[in-house]
């Protein structure tokens, strides 16, 4: 069992058999692949300076024991050969940090590192922030009451840092965290609190970042856009569904919502103006911007091609609508029907019209729409002005969350 | 289209004191809990004992309290930690345990302090006592555990007008103002001799306070202000101090105006609610009783409070006051174990309540200068705090202080430990 507590601040000796200072730091490369190996000890010599020898030269590495291979003053080096920002300080920017243990979908403080033997270097293998781990940092053995409290570790690929002040960037474990949920991800995001919060948001690609902004709680969206400043929110913001990004834009003060419009596009920019006049709990205010809607003559070929084309952009799609040319609704048709017909039919045959009841208007309020949407057995529901064109869609998941909005 | 509000727009003023509003409630909060049951029992005796000739430490006092409260505000809004966070992480594990435990020790010895006043306080309005300390303990509880930041934050706020009580039990006292106005900037005769000293120590320990420093810090990360509004809060840090130092104003006076002026001692700080009645009437004493009570349950939350927050910061998890009952259970558990378990021992009538609380004030005192050490190193740290690291007369205003709090607290620890 090594651990790196074990370590540091332990006395060095050269091939000269004398003490050439301790043991203050262990570098590692930022970019290192899976398990990191040793690259550089940084030792604080007798008279106070700090040097640095590539771990190659370490003949010895035990509790007990930290020799080198030749004398000190041949091998040590005053400078790195990289620049700094190139290496990770095990002890500076690691030991006591927080980070987001992604299989646990937590924050934890870092209180020892576990280091071992693979393809034949030493390498960091993962952190242990246990209670154990914390224990042993203070000075108490491994070997006392072993039962109680046990060592946990986690995998250091499984581990993401935090961005902060220091040089340790998000980039190499980002793909890990995107194969979190998004409302995971908004819960660790959450728990990290504004400033390292951002700062993972902003290390995550537009698209993802922009799912878990969503599922974050509204009056921490409200912070953490303003922390991130229009430029990064702007980016993120304009992959956010429409009726998210009004909810989002109605909590800031006008100057600052002007700003995050203009970063958008105008089209965008003008889509969330419209749905942001709407009350939180009508159907207005809860309806999304992103559907499906095709010509009645279209054939179902077409519609799928459609469908396809539009995917990314839509959170979910349930219904395909059927609208003419002036965005007069027609009719909707599920995706299942959509699987089931033959390509060449026209649309307009298979499309049901709704019945009038079921489709709602802007201002109906939450009540009405969960009577509709229950009644009618509806995910999703259309919402129609009243020119009869479609502006918007009810889905299930936003009424939901109107019950449960902490969830 | 989007809602625009075109007097605002054109109101500056109104603007920004919306903005101040807004960030309002950490500094003053701890401020005010400076304030708390252990805080209003040595004011009541600095008054009774020495007058209003006392009144000359409270001008330094609120610009020393204001200089740390800030560095800790600006701290924590630069950082988004807590001092426990930073002093974990700069540090290192070893020294964070021991400032931990001994926060946590320091802590309890206040709490016990603020529980034994809430006590005193019951029994002066003649509340029996263990139902009345029961139904407390719940409610801080049910206060701390159930509700968000922003509600907390808000009835914290509303207990400040409770404050008030104290200017009218002044009032009743019919004070001298003008000596009491004078004895706040012109210095008398005794200032260097032993009793004032003493006192004025005293006052220094229970104004400025270990988990007042770290209150600031964890509380402002809780809150989230973004950088942005960072001078706002720097603002509040001396209006927090100035509002807390002119209830302990009153607090002194109205002693100071009945039983100084009248020659009568008081053995302790609790009695000072009965004393003063033959002077100012029934009403000032139930008043200042009123006063005593708000004061302990402030400090009662606030100061366990601290030790969850430290706890958490400590050990890395996340503990806010946002949190469910099911995710903060170990921040939320912390509080009530320290609540409870200061309730039962206030009760225990063989507990040798004041040998522990004298202890711990000591505790306080030695505490305060490592952690204003801490503190300086931390608000001078380029990497942590960036552009807005301490400036030269930051520094000077910061290490003046240091140095007059650790010679207070290491006079202080020599008198208690010769009582």
């Amino acid at each position: 069992m090594a651990y790196i507590s074990a370590f540091l601040n332990n006395q060095i000796t050269d091939s000269t058999d004398s003490y050439v200072g301790r043991l203050q730091d262990i570098l590692i490369k930022k970019d290192a692949e899976d398990f990191p190996p040793l690259e550089f000890l940084v030792i604080k010599t007798k008279e106070g300076a700090v040097r640095y020898i590539p771990y190659e030269a370490v003949s010895n590495f035990t509790n007990f024991n930290i020799s080198l291979k030749n004398q000190f003053s041949k091998i040590a080096l005053t400078l790195l050969p990289k620049a700094e920002a190139d290496y990770i300080f095990l002890k500076h920017s690691v030991l006591d940090k927080q980070i987001v243990d992604i299989g646990g979908t937590r924050v934890v403080r870092v209180n020892d590192l576990r280091i071992g033997n693979l393809n034949n270097k030493v390498c960091v293998l993962g952190i242990d922030a246990s209670f154990r781990g914390l224990l042993r940092r203070l000075g108490v053995p491994d070997g006392f009451f072993p039962s109680i409290f046990k060592a946990k570790l986690i995998d250091w690929r499984e581990a993401q840092f935090i961005g902060s002040s220091q040089a340790l960037q998000l980039s190499t474990a980002a793909e890990n965290l995107s194969e979190l949920h998004p409302a995971d991800l908004a819960n660790i995001v959450e728990d990290l609190g504004v400033k390292q919060g951002s700062s993972l948001l902003a290390s995550l690609d537009a698209g993802d970042a922009a799912k878990v902004l969503e599922e974050v709680d509204p009056e921490i969206q409200t912070i953490l856009v303003q922390s991130l400043g229009p430029d990064r929110a702007g980016k993120i913001l304009s992959q956010m569904s429409s009726d998210e990004f009004a909810d989002l834009i109605k909590t800031l003060s006008v100057p600052e919502a002007r700003e995050l419009l203009s970063k958008v596009g105008a089209a965008r920019a003008q889509s969330v103006e419209k749905l942001a006049v709407y009350d939180d709990n009508s159907a207005g205010g809860l309806m999304t911007l992103d559907f499906v809607a095709v010509r009645p003559t279209w054939t179902v070929e077409q519609t799928i091609e459609e469908v396809k084309r539009l995917s990314r952009q839509m959170r979910s799609i349930v219904y395909v609508y059927v609208t003419d040319e002036q965005g007069k609704f027609v009719g909707g048709i599920s995706m299942r029907r959509l699987l089931l017909a033959e390509r060449g039919v026209v649309i307009k045959k298979l499309a049901k019209d709704f019945p009038p009841h079921s489709i709602l208007k802007p201002d109906d309020e939450l009540e009405k729409i969960i009577r509709v949407m229950t009644k009618y057995n509806l995910y999703s529901s259309a919402v129609l002005d009243t020119d009869h064109k479609l502006v918007g869609v009810v889905t299930i998941d936003d009424v939901m969350r109107t019950l449960a909005p902490s969830a | 289209m989007l809602k625009e509000n075109v007097v605002l727009k054109n109101n500056l003023f109104i603007k920004r004191l919306l903005i101040f509003l807004s960030v309002l409630g950490p500094s003053i909060i701890t401020t005010m809990a400076g304030n708390d049951g252990a805080g209003v029992i040595t004011y009541s005796y600095a008054g009774a004992a020495l007058g209003y000739a006392v009144l000359i430490s409270l001008p330094i006092l609120t610009l020393l309290y204001a200089v740390t409260q800030e560095m800790g505000s600006r701290a924590a809004i630069v950082t988004g930690k807590g001092l426990g966070d930073i002093i974990r992480e700069k540090f290192g594990a070893r020294t964070a345990a021991f400032a931990f435990i001994a926060l946590l020790i320091a802590n309890f010895g206040t709490l016990l302090t603020d529980m034994a006043a809430l006590k005193t306080a019951g029994n002066m309005l003649g509340i029996p006592a263990l139902p009345f300390l029961i139904f407390t303990i719940a409610l801080c509880f049910i206060l701390v555990t159930f509700t968000q930041y922003e509600k907390s934050q808000k009835v914290f706020l509303t207990g400040i007008i409770i404050y008030f009580a104290y200017v009218f039990s002044a009032a009743k006292g019919n004070p001298q103002w003008g000596k009491a106005i004078e004895g706040l900037f012109v210095p008398t005769s005794n200032i260097f001799s032993k009793e004032f000293l003493i006192i004025s120590i005293a006052v220094l320990g229970t104004t400025i306070t270990p988990w007042g420093q770290f209150f600031v810090q964890s509380y402002m990360k809780d809150k989230n202000v973004p950088l942005k509004n960072l001078l706002y809060s720097q603002l509040e840090a001396f209006v927090g101090a100035f509002v807390s130092n002119f209830f302990t104003f009153f607090i002194i006076v109205a002693t100071a105006a009945t039983l100084f002026t009248h020659g009568i001692a008081l053995d302790s700080g609790e009695s000072a609610a009965l004393a003063i009645r033959p002077f100012a009437g029934d009403f000032a004493g139930t008043l200042f009783a009123i006063g005593l009570l708000n004061a302990a349950i402030i400090g009662i939350i606030i100061v366990s409070l601290t030790s969850a927050y430290a706890f958490s910061e400590f050990f890395g998890f996340t503990g806010s006051l946002d949190e469910p009952l099911r995710k903060g259970k170990s921040f939320y558990g912390l509080f009530l174990f320290n609540i409870v378990l200061a309730g039962i021992l206030v009760i225990t009538p063989w507990f040798p309540l004041f040998k522990i609380v004298v202890y711990t004030q000591s505790l306080n005192g030695i505490l305060l200068p490592l952690f204003f050490y801490f503190l300086l190193k931390i608000v001078n740290d380029k990497e942590l705090m960036g552009e807005h690291v301490n400036g030269k007369l930051s520094n000077f205003f910061a290490i003046v202080s240091t140095v007059l709090i650790a010679i207070a607290g290491v006079a202080a620890v020599v008198l208690s430990l010769s009582y």
